[in-house]
């Protein structure tokens, strides 16, 4: 034993570099895939924080609904729950209108309520003014950002107009950009003393919204009750559908997913390739150890305890890096003033198990097949060091990696549902063990291809690289990490290139109009006067329910209304069939259009009657059939006007749309201006289209930065690769020099092997990532993302297939000079 | 006097440690264009680093070795490897095969790596595999061969390019008897036929018999 654990310590100190390598491939995939954990966690967050920005974390929220006769209450009917909640806060919800130095009107979201309150229900961060944490009769706070823009000091005094009145403000305090003052693209928020804005509307005590938490979130359910119950005139609901955050974490975990499973292969590769040499070096040890009598097993065993202990310094030092990762990412995506808000990143003690599983796990799987192999040497070559690699079964792998693709090109397009999911991770896996069977026959294909060219470019040189090349498992391997690299690559920046390019042409590409706008209490006769307004072409009011129940199946977040005679002109919706028909035949009764996506995730099909919960009661409609879209992600349906408009109960538009004979931004000033009464919320498509960007921006960023990033293991496995491949190939180019090649001759040898590595890795990887970007719908359709065009990043691939080219060439460096160091006798003799 | 290898006043030590480990010292020795030397000595007296830096593929530690009247020491590696192709054929003492080339892409070496065409030598390829009698065996790589097969391809690899100079350490240490006796009348006859230099380590008293000359070493001195 004593024996055993002095020669693995030996032989670690004695290769130095190898157990760099070694332990370095093994901590960055273990950091990679405790960060890839951490992250997803920490994405979903950063898009609940941007949903709950504007309306706080609490769990319930009772606002004014449609059908009281006062706009106010009071908290008193929610207070006998105190015992279930952890706050009951009263908020005054108003609204201003600011008039600039250039006499353009701002509107203003006016909070009434205490600071402190604010603070529990919706953080945010005092950047300047008084101490105090309460506010005096006309004090104000505003974010940093308004005070900016309108030019206001701490102790400005200023106007703003409430309800037609003039009141005086002073400011008091400024706010970093956070909670509800983080988005001000459309208006500006401000908090104002309850008391202040109680006046103004004559409200008494009353409160116009309440914000409910929940001590025990199970509650939710009862509460959402009693409180209904309770407030039976207002409404009272959940602030944010969990529905909604659980959807977009689908779309993000799924993109982890892959990276990590990316990671896992190449780490695999890396270490694999590692190993095998770790005991082709520990060959003659091994040798004398049987040869004296030692059982096979405990061959294993010294084998396996290295294995072990590598994983574990692989582990424990990757988990530190992927900390540090983590926290580094942390840093540089929240800006300063939040640091002190969510300054703890959330490292959870699973994630740190998981990961030094993996890494056990990692380093276990990776030396299993070169241990087994091993094992069934005879130990005659063992002692006799007379064991040489078989070459790589090409065909078996080519048949069984065709076989493997089949199921990947038959799968997602014929499993549907539930289980479609299933099926289309089970195509990426496939797709990724496919192209490593196929690499062997794939590099093959491609070296008898540049044969002939390398012959009449390189000479005999080029043909003795070809042939190295061909041989030479190491040199696969390093194809493999490259092609696998380049093909997830591939993936994932075209899938979240054309989620972005979707999200972002939502407006370009299907809305015909130019502004849209929403205003309170518009009617009919409203549309009617704003169609004589200067710049105005033609417009269309819709109606619009949100998150109706259909019974027994789900629910459809966004029910909009059309106008058979309008909605061509304004939206672009892709009909099955004629579109003039379909509006028709809508139109004809209690028929309701689906979204595609919609119509999966229900389970419906043409024909069937699905009841709506509408807020005026049940009603049945008939599924006349879907269409493709975006809007709602694919959470929508369409119903003819006049059933909508009843079946909500409102003559009121929820939207409006208006197509203009001016330039836009123009015509939303003049609207702004002569509607100003009504408070319109204006914006063009282009601000609606650059706000969605915005919002996407920071996600895509870090998902893409994140698969770069990955793509770092698989230099690191290419440079290592190269280097194990000259560490085993030492003894052959001591016997190339041997009998005469020239230094030169040994640089351009290893040098097109490089090369030629590069290229075909980038060839074979681009291939496979055109096989990656077909799936790429189908896993759009499986987590119900409505179809987007996915393109072929043709010009990002060429560019890749040069990077990886660079990679080899600049990996080959240090070979080269190693095997010239080489003492020819020393190598001949001893390796 | 035509020397092809010249050897003067030359040692070999190694760094073992703190410690110097002389190998060879005050080696003197000419060998003549033409000459069959054998160079026998106990097992660890030095026979094969003499002969390896013979071919150049060591540097002596002190002392100089002229190679067709050109010392190597001086040489730039591009001459150093074109002697090793065209003047010199090496046979190892352990074969040294590249394994994953078959017997005939290994013995066609240093022709490929001469830059010439692989077709103007097809001939003499079938010739030298004739002689050292491995026409069936063309195709195999060297795992698939005995070790008197593997060294019979380091002979014709040595033998390809007709160098003037053969140097083998131990070429017919692992061959029958049979096979060893044809080996050496191979030597004898290039050496008489076309006057090649050839210098071989051995073990044998009867091989050392083709030869014309035989040198000792012993404890890594010429007696
Ligand atoms: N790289 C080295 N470092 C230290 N000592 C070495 C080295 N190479 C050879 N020696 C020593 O030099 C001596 C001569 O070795 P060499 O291989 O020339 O012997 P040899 O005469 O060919 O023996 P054999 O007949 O067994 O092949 C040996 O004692 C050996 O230990
Ligand atoms: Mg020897």
């Amino acid at each position: 034993m004593e024996f055993i654990v002095k020669s693995v310590f030996k032989n670690m100190f004695e290769k130095k570099f190898r157990f760099f390598l070694i332990v370095l491939s093994i901590t960055v995939s273990t950091s990679l895939f405790f960060a890839s954990m951490a992250i997803s966690d920490t994405l979903g967050k950063i898009y609940e924080e941007k949903l709950k920005s504007s309306v706080g974390n609490g769990d319930i929220i009772i606002a004014n609904g449609n059908k009281a006769a006062t706009p106010f209450f009071h908290t008193d009917k929610a207070e006998a729950y105190e015992g279930r909640t952890s706050y009951i806060i009263g908020e005054l919800q108003g609204e201003a209108v600011y008039t600039t130095q250039d006499q353009k009107s701002v509107w203003v979201n006016l909070h009434g309520i205490d600071p402190s309150d604010m603070n529990r229900i919706n953080p945010f961060k005092i950047d300047q003014g008084k101490e105090s944490a309460s506010l005096d009769d006309n004090e104000i706070i505003l974010s940093s950002n308004t005070a900016e823009k309108y030019n206001l000091n701490i102790g400005d005094k200023f106007k703003l107009e409430v309800g037609g009145v003039k009141h005086n403000f002073v400011l008091s305090n400024t706010s970093y950009p956070i909670g509800i003052f983080a988005d001000e693209a459309r208006y500006f928020s401000a908090i104002i003393p309850k008391e202040k804005l109680g006046t103004i509307y004559h409200a008494n005590d009353a409160v116009n919204v309440i914000h409910v938490k929940l001590k025990n979130p199970d509650d939710k359910e009862f509460m959402l009750n009693k409180l209904s119950q309770a407030y039976s005139e207002y409404s009272v609901r959940e602030p944010i559908q969990q529905d909604d955050i659980n959807n977009q974490i689908s779309v993000m975990s799924t993109a982890f997913l892959v990276v990590m499973f990316v990671v896992s292969i190449m780490s695999i590769f890396i270490i694999y390739s590692s190993f095998k040499v770790v005991i082709l070096e520990r060959l003659p040890l091994i040798g004398t150890f049987r040869s004296i009598g030692a059982t096979k097993n405990k061959a294993n065993f010294m084998l396996i305890s290295e294995i072990f202990l590598y994983g574990i310094i692989g582990g424990l030092i990757g988990t530190l890096l992927g900390i540090g990762i983590l926290y580094g990412m942390s840093v540089i995506t929240t800006p300063e003033y939040l640091k002190d808000i969510d300054n703890d990143i959330q490292i959870s003690y699973l994630d740190v198990i998981a990961s030094f599983v993996f890494a056990s796990l990692l380093s276990l799987v990776s030396s299993i097949p070169s241990i087994i192999k091993l094992s069934k040497i005879p130990i005659k070559d063992i002692v006799l060091n007379t064991i040489a690699s078989k070459p790589v079964k090409r065909t078996i792998r080519f048949v069984v990696g065709i076989i493997l693709l089949i199921p990947v090109f038959v799968l997602p397009q014929f499993v549907t549902g539930q289980l479609a999911v299933v099926a289309v991770v089970i195509s990426i896996l496939l797709t990724g063990i496919a192209l490593t069977l196929l690499i062997p026959s794939g590099s093959e294909f491609f070296v008898l291809i540049f044969y002939p060219i390398y012959k009449l470019i390189f000479g005999n040189v080029g043909m003795l690289a070809v042939k190295n090349l061909r041989q030479n498992k190491n040199m696969l391997n390093t194809i493999s990490l490259l092609a696998i690299g380049v093909a997830s690559l591939i993936f994932i920046i075209s899938a979240s290139n054309s989620v972005l390019r979707a999200t972002t042409n939502l407006y370009t590409e299907t809305a015909s109009f130019d502004i849209e706008m929403s205003v309170a209490k518009a009617d009919k006769k409203f549309v009617k006067r704003m169609e004589d307004i200067d710049g105005v072409e033609d417009i269309y009011g819709t109606f619009r329910a949100m998150n109706i129940d259909v019974v027994g199946k789900g629910s459809i977040v966004a029910i909009d209304s059309v106008d058979k005679n309008k909605l061509n002109d304004f939206w672009d919706f892709e009909f099955r069939t004629d579109g003039k028909k379909v509006l028709e035949k809508l139109d004809s009764g209690k028929n309701i259009l689906l979204a595609t996506q919609t119509k999966e995730r229900l389970g419906v099909a043409e024909g069937d009657e699905i009841s709506l919960e509408f807020p005026e009661g049940e009603r049945t409609y008939k599924v006349l059939g879907d269409f493709p879209t975006l809007q709602f992600t694919g959470n929508y349906a369409l119903i003819s006007e006049k059933n909508l408009k009843k079946d909500i109960g409102t003559p009121y538009y929820s939207n409006i749309y208006v197509k203009t004979n001016k330039d836009p931004n123009q015509v939303v000033e003049t609207l702004e201006t002569k509607l100003k009464t009504s408070r319109p919320d204006i914006m063009t498509t282009k601000q609606l289209e650059e706000n969605n960007v915005k919002s996407n921006d920071q996600i895509f960023t870090i998902i893409k930065g994140f698969a770069l990033f990955s793509m770092l293991i698989g230099i690191i496995g290419v440079f290592n690769n190269l280097i194990v491949g000259i560490i085993e190939r030492r003894k052959s180019i001591a016997m190339f020099r041997s009998i005469g090649m020239s230094k030169m001759q040994i640089v351009k040898m290893i040098f097109i092997e490089s090369l030629t590595c590069g290229l075909i890795g980038g060839i074979i990887g681009s291939i496979g990532g055109y096989i990656f970007v077909w799936i790429i719908p189908y896993i759009f359709k499986a987590i119900y993302i409505p179809p987007i065009s996915v393109e072929y990043p043709l010009s990002q691939v060429i560019l890749f297939i040069l990077a990886t080219v660079v990679i080899t060439i600049s990996a080959s460096i240090s070979p080269i000079i190693q095997s010239l160091r080489v003492n020819i006798i020393t190598a001949i003799k001893y390796e | 006097m035509n020397y092809v290898i010249q050897v003067e006043e030359m040692n070999k030590s190694y760094k073992m440690g703190s410690e110097q480990v002389v190998v060879l010292a005050e080696i003197n020795l000419n060998i003549e264009r033409g000459e069959f030397v054998s160079i026998m000595g106990p097992s660890g007296s030095g026979k094969s680093t003499l002969l390896y830096l013979m071919g150049g593929l060591d540097k002596p530690s002190s002392g100089n070795i002229k190679i067709k009247g050109k010392e190597i020491s001086v040489m730039k590696d591009k001459e150093e490897s074109s002697i090793r192709r065209k003047d010199i054929g090496f046979v190892f003492q352990f074969y040294n095969l590249i394994p994953n080339l078959n017997v005939e892409d290994n013995i066609m070496l240093p022709i490929l790596l001469d830059g010439k065409k692989q077709k103007n030598y097809r001939k003499k390829l079938d010739e030298v595999i004739e002689i050292v009698g491995l026409s069936d065996r063309r195709k195999h790589t060297p795992r698939e061969l005995s070790g008197g097969q593997q060294q019979r391809v380091a002979i014709a690899r040595a033998l390809i390019n007709d160098p003037e100079i053969i140097l083998a350490d131990e070429p017919i240490g692992n061959l029958d008897s049979k096979a060893g006796d044809d080996i050496m009348e191979l030597f004898r006859k290039i050496n008489k036929e076309k006057g090649h230099t050839i210098i071989q380590v051995t073990h044998s008293k009867e091989a050392a018999t083709y030869g014309n000359r035989t040198v000792f070493l012993k404890d890594g001195k010429l007696q």
